[in-house]
C-alpha cells in the first residue's frame, strides 16, 4: 500500500485532504517504517499492537483497514481490506470535488 | 484477526484442487493452466523466502511474482469457447481469485452468474464480491435468491450486505437483518453468520456510511497530541494500518 499512499499524498497536496493513519506497530518497527518508506503522513500510535485503544474502540476487524469521512466529518465509505489505489483515488477525488462544489 | 481475500488470494488459489472432471478436454486444460500457476507461485515463495533483504525481497518480487492478470486471462480465454460448461465453473472461479479487482476478474463473475449459479463450489468466490463492482453485487443477489444450498444463500446476503453498506445502508441493514432471521445457525469463519450479521448490525450505528465519525484523540508516533477533529474541512482518509 506504501506506493499508492506516497502518490495520493502526493497527489493531492494543496488540496482539502488528509491522509491519518492509525498505527498498530510496536514504536521501534514503526519509526523504521516511516524512515524506510519516506512515510509523510502523520498517524496515531495505538499502543504497539492490534489491540490498542483506538482499534478497540472502532471494532476494527481486519487490516488494513480504511475509513473515508467528508469535510463535515461524516462517515462515506469503508473498507475492510484495501478496495486498490483506483477505488480509493475515485472515491477521494469525489468527496474533495463536492466540497469545491460547496455542497 | 479476520482474513482479507487479498492477503490470502495466494494461498487460497494454491489450496483449490480441481475436482476431477475425467477426460474432457477442458477439464485437462485448466488443470494444465493451474498446475503452471502453482509452479509458478511456489517457485516465487522459494525465491522470496531465500532473501533476507527488503531491497532484494523487492527485486525478486518484481521478477518472480507470477502475473496473476495474466493467469487469469488465460482461464477465461480457455473457457472462451464452452462457457457454461460445468468444468468451465473452476477455471472462472481461479480467474476471479486472481484478479478479483481487474477486467478480467469482472468478466470472469459475470461468466459465473450467467451459468454457474447453482454450482456448490461458488462459495470459493465468496469473499471477492464486495471488491469486484457491479458484477459482484449482481453474482452476490443472483446467489442470495438461487444459491445451491442455505449456505450458499447465506454467505452470498451477508457479500451482498457488505456490498450495499455504503451506497444502500437501509437495504444493507434490511438485507443484515433478513440473515439474523434466517440464517443465523450457519457457521462462517469462527462463528455463525448470525453472530457476524448481528455484530455488523451494531458496528453500523456508531461506525457506519452516513454516520458522524466518533472523535479520535491520541498522540502521533513522536508523542505530539492531536485529534480528528483537527482536520475538519477536510476530506481525511483513516488507514488502520501496520508495517506487516
Amino acid at each position: 500500500m506504501y506506493p499508492h499512499e506516497r502518490s495520493l499524498v502526493a497527489r493531492m497536496q494543496g488540496k482539502p485532504f488528509a491522509l491519518i493513519g492509525v498505527n498498530s506497530d510496536p514504536k521501534e518497527k514503526v519509526v523504521d517504517a516511516i524512515k524506510r518508506e519516506n512515510i509523510t503522513w502523520r498517524s496515531f500510535w495505538d499502543g504497539g499492537n492490534t489491540r490498542g485503544p483506538i482499534a478497540t474502540e472502532w471494532q476494527v476487524q481486519g487490516w488494513p483497514t480504511m475509513y473515508l469521512i467528508d469535510h463535515k466529518g461524516v462517515i462515506r465509505k469503508s473498507y475492510v481490506g484495501s478496495p486498490g489505489g483506483e477505488v480509493l483515488d475515485r472515491e477521494i477525488d469525489a468527496l474533495v470535488k463536492a466540497i469545491e462544489a460547496g455542497k | 484477526m479476520k482474513q482479507l481475500p487479498f492477503i490470502l488470494g495466494f494461498a487460497t488459489t494454491l489450496a483449490l484442487a480441481a475436482p476431477a472432471f475425467g477426460q474432457d478436454a477442458l477439464a485437462d486444460k485448466v488443470k494444465a493452466i493451474q498446475k503452471e500457476y502453482q509452479a509458478a507461485a511456489t517457485e516465487y515463495s522459494t525465491a522470496i523466502r531465500a532473501v533476507k533483504l527488503n531491497e532484494d525481497r523487492a527485486a525478486v518480487a518484481k521478477e518472480k511474482m507470477p502475473d496473476r492478470a495474466k493467469f487469469a486471462a488465460r482461464y477465461l480465454e480457455a473457457v472462451s469457447g464452452a462457457p457454461a460448461d460445468p468444468a468451465a465453473a473452476e477455471a472462472l472461479i481461479q480467474a476471479v481469485t486472481l484478479d478479483f479487482r481487474g477486467s478480467t476478474g469482472a468478466k470472469a463473475i459475470a461468466l459465473l452468474a450467467a451459468h454457474h449459479v447453482s454450482n456448490p463450489r461458488i462459495t470459493n468466490v465468496m469473499t471477492y464480491l464486495p471488491y469486484t463492482g457491479e458484477a459482484g453485487e449482481k453474482l452476490a443477489r443472483a446467489l442470495s435468491e438461487k444459491g445451491a444450498d442455505r449456505d450458499v444463500r447465506g454467505k452470498a446476503s451477508m457479500a451482498l450486505a457488505k456490498i450495499l453498506k455504503d451506497t444502500n445502508p437501509a437495504e444493507a441493514e434490511n438485507t443484515l437483518k433478513l440473515i439474523i432471521e434466517k440464517y443465523a445457525d450457519v457457521s462462517a469463519g469462527r462463528g455463525t453468520l448470525g453472530e457476524q450479521a448481528q455484530k455488523d448490525i451494531d458496528h453500523a450505528k456508531k461506525f457506519g456510511t452516513g454516520k458522524p465519525a466518533p472523535e479520535i484523540a491520541g498522540q502521533d508516533i513522536d508523542g505530539k497530541d492531536f485529534k480528528l477533529s483537527d482536520y475538519r474541512g477536510k476530506v481525511v482518509m483513516i488507514d488502520f494500518w501496520g508495517d506487516w
